[in-house]
């Protein structure tokens, strides 16, 4: 049976506009917070989201159910796109007005708790799993997935061997998918 | 864990080798198992994206993805520009922008030459309070607010430049580069500022100042080469300026020349470089920012449109701006560019505007004088039906410049 997402987009393949703005309201919040997770600036992740968006629309066909669900598909395109940026900018640091962007962040934590309080869904159960994964796995995969370091780099920087970075990343993922509520998120 | 599932995970996080990309793509189409991996990387990596805090986004985002869906899929009839001539060959070499530039001390009066350099330290000082990590980008406005009385911003009034009258000679090189720093992005810049002050400001308008202040910056150091030596310097480096960065700027966007504000729709945006350096880049956006300008005072429905075509003129980028507009206020516009009738003596700022792109646009081509950039019709005003469409091209990049 074809997720709420897979609908929505083919509907969205007919020029459906409402079809459109329900995809939005259903994952453009998820999407929003991903690339903020990775950028630390509203106006950049704004672009991103907006910019992914604007290429749905456009080609809505880059996007099939073969690829996996379509929420899944969107979120890892905004991941790989906020990690281009990361890089961009940090090519870019020594201009000097990058650098306070990048390395600062001061109103992460406080900014959005009554939102946070809001999200109380499964969500948050993941991110409870994850929280619970062994720090080694949690670095690992922070490393590799939101900061968008390769398995090299990793390696290096905590003093592993490249196969213990790849099966580390696939444990991680593993247990991640079993803490999967049993409801489809 | 199979290796395909560990190349589906690597392929997905952007980490394999471009030769191995296309092996591993061209395997998706082949082989169901590979395309089962894929799918099964794309669900568990996105269970980790799915546990970042959660942040919300503005209702402005909201509104401006919604206008992707509501964007016009037609163009508008260009038949006008049909007599446009292919771009002129003159140039042995692309133009790469900053040609206007001129050193501070070429500025006889010594008022404007501090005026330029205050200016430009306030806009360095107000770029942290706007920026995408600070508080007023989260909705707190009262840092910005507190800090934006002592920040010596100071703005020309309207009609600053035509009533007092400019000492200098407008054509002159420093004199147009004066009128490019205060006559572009500027004024819109003094409308968000006034309305943040008033406590009328939404986080909409701290992410338009920002864009706003960030390409006054530049424009302002594409036109006074030793305004800021280092940065300007980075600017001159080669990095590619997709037309996408416009879209994204201008989608959505509020625009006001002094008071008259107008809301900006983009239309066709093509998908390509529009200029290969940052100084291009701010030399573009200043044109644009004068054909906005020229328009915002005149839409009859306080909107107007901006497209980017590259398939219209051989060899050349044409940016459209076009807006509902009276026959009157046409009228106006054409008397801006010297169409209708011959201009004044008493030169005003939408003279000023329409000189800008004029020049800069004659730079671009290589033209041996500006008023060709007319006469070539590489830029113009013209109107269909009860639109009125200004234009100006700009030399195509066929291959992007050697770094080196």
């Amino acid at each position: 049976m074809a997720s709420e997402g897979e609908d929505l987009w083919k509907k969205i393949c007919n020029g459906d506009t409402q079809a459109f703005a329900s995809l939005y309201d259903a994952f453009g919040t998820a999407m929003f917070s991903l690339s903020m997770q990775i950028l630390h600036d509203r106006w950049d992740a704004e672009e991103i989201v907006q910019d992914t968006f604007a290429a749905l629309w456009k080609k809505p066909t880059s996007y099939s159910p073969k690829k996996g669900k379509l929420r899944s598909w969107l979120l890892v395109l905004v991941r790989n796109r906020s990690i281009d940026r990361y890089r961009s900018r940090k090519r870019r640091l020594d201009t000097g007005e990058l650098s306070v962007a990048l390395d600062t962040h001061p109103h992460e934590e406080a900014a959005d708790g009554a939102f946070m309080a809001s999200q109380e869904d499964d969500r948050a159960l993941l991110r409870q799993s994850f929280e619970k994964l062994p720090e080694s796995q949690k670095n690992v995969l922070e490393n590799s997935f939101f900061k968008g370091m390769a398995h090299s780099e990793i390696a290096s920087s905590m003093n592993l061997s490249l196969g213990t970075v790849k099966s580390r990343i696939r444990l991680g993922l593993q247990k991640m998918r079993r803490s999967l509520p049993t409801k489809e998120l | 864990m199979t290796d395909l599932e560990q190349q589906a995970i690597d392929y997905s996080l952007g980490l394999l080798p471009r030769e191995d990309s296309k092996l591993f793509e061209a395997m998706m189409k082949e082989v169901p198992e590979a395309q089962q991996a894929y799918a099964k990387a794309q669900d568990e990596l996105s269970l980790i994206g799915l546990t970042s805090r959660p942040k919300e986004p503005s209702l402005d985002l909201r509104n401006r993805v919604l206008e992707i869906s509501e964007m016009p899929s037609t163009s508008p009839n260009l038949d006008f520009l049909q007599q446009v001539p292919p771009m002129p060959a003159t140039a042995t070499k692309r133009y790469n922008g900053g040609g206007g530039s001129v050193d501070l001390s070429d500025l006889a009066k010594i008022d404007y030459k501090d005026q330029v350099n205050r200016l430009y330290e306030g806009l360095l000082k107000l770029t942290p309070l706007v920026a995408g990590n600070s508080s007023a980008a989260d909705g707190n406005l009262t840092e910005l607010k507190s800090n934006l009385n002592s920040i010596s911003l100071v703005f020309p009034e309207q009609g600053a430049f035509s009533a007092n009258g400019i000492s200098e000679n407008p054509q002159q090189p420093p004199t147009q580069s004066l009128l490019r720093s205060y006559l572009t992005s500027l004024p819109s810049m003094g409308f968000f500022i006034e309305r943040i002050k008033a406590g009328k400001g939404t986080v909409g308008d701290i992410r338009r100042l920002f864009y706003l202040c960030r390409d006054q910056k530049k424009i302002m150091r594409a036109s006074f080469g030793d305004l800021d030596a280092a940065r300007l310097a980075e600017d001159e480096e080669l990095r590619l300026h997709s037309a996408g960065l416009l879209r994204t700027k201008w989608w959505g966007a509020e625009h006001s020349y002094f008071n008259d504000p107008g809301k900006v729709r983009c239309g066709h945006f093509f998908d390509g470089p529009v200029t290969e350096r940052c100084v291009e880049f701010a030399e573009y956006d200043s044109n644009l920012y004068c054909l906005a300008n020229l328009l915002a005072a005149h839409s009859s429905e306080g909107q107007f449109s901006i497209e980017i075509h590259k398939d219209v003129i051989p060899h050349g980028v044409l940016a459209l701006v076009a807006s509902e507009t009276s026959e009157t206020s046409h009228s106006s516009l054409l008397k801006a560019f010297g169409l209708e009738t011959p201009p004044n003596d008493k030169v005003e700022e939408v003279n000023y505007l329409v000189q800008l792109v004029m020049n800069s646009v004659c730079r671009a081509h290589a033209l041996e004088n500006p008023s060709e950039s007319l006469s070539r019709k590489l830029m113009g005003c013209d109107r269909r039906i009860n639109q009125s469409y200004l234009w100006f091209t700009w030399p195509e990049i066929t291959e992007p410049a050697d770094p080196s």
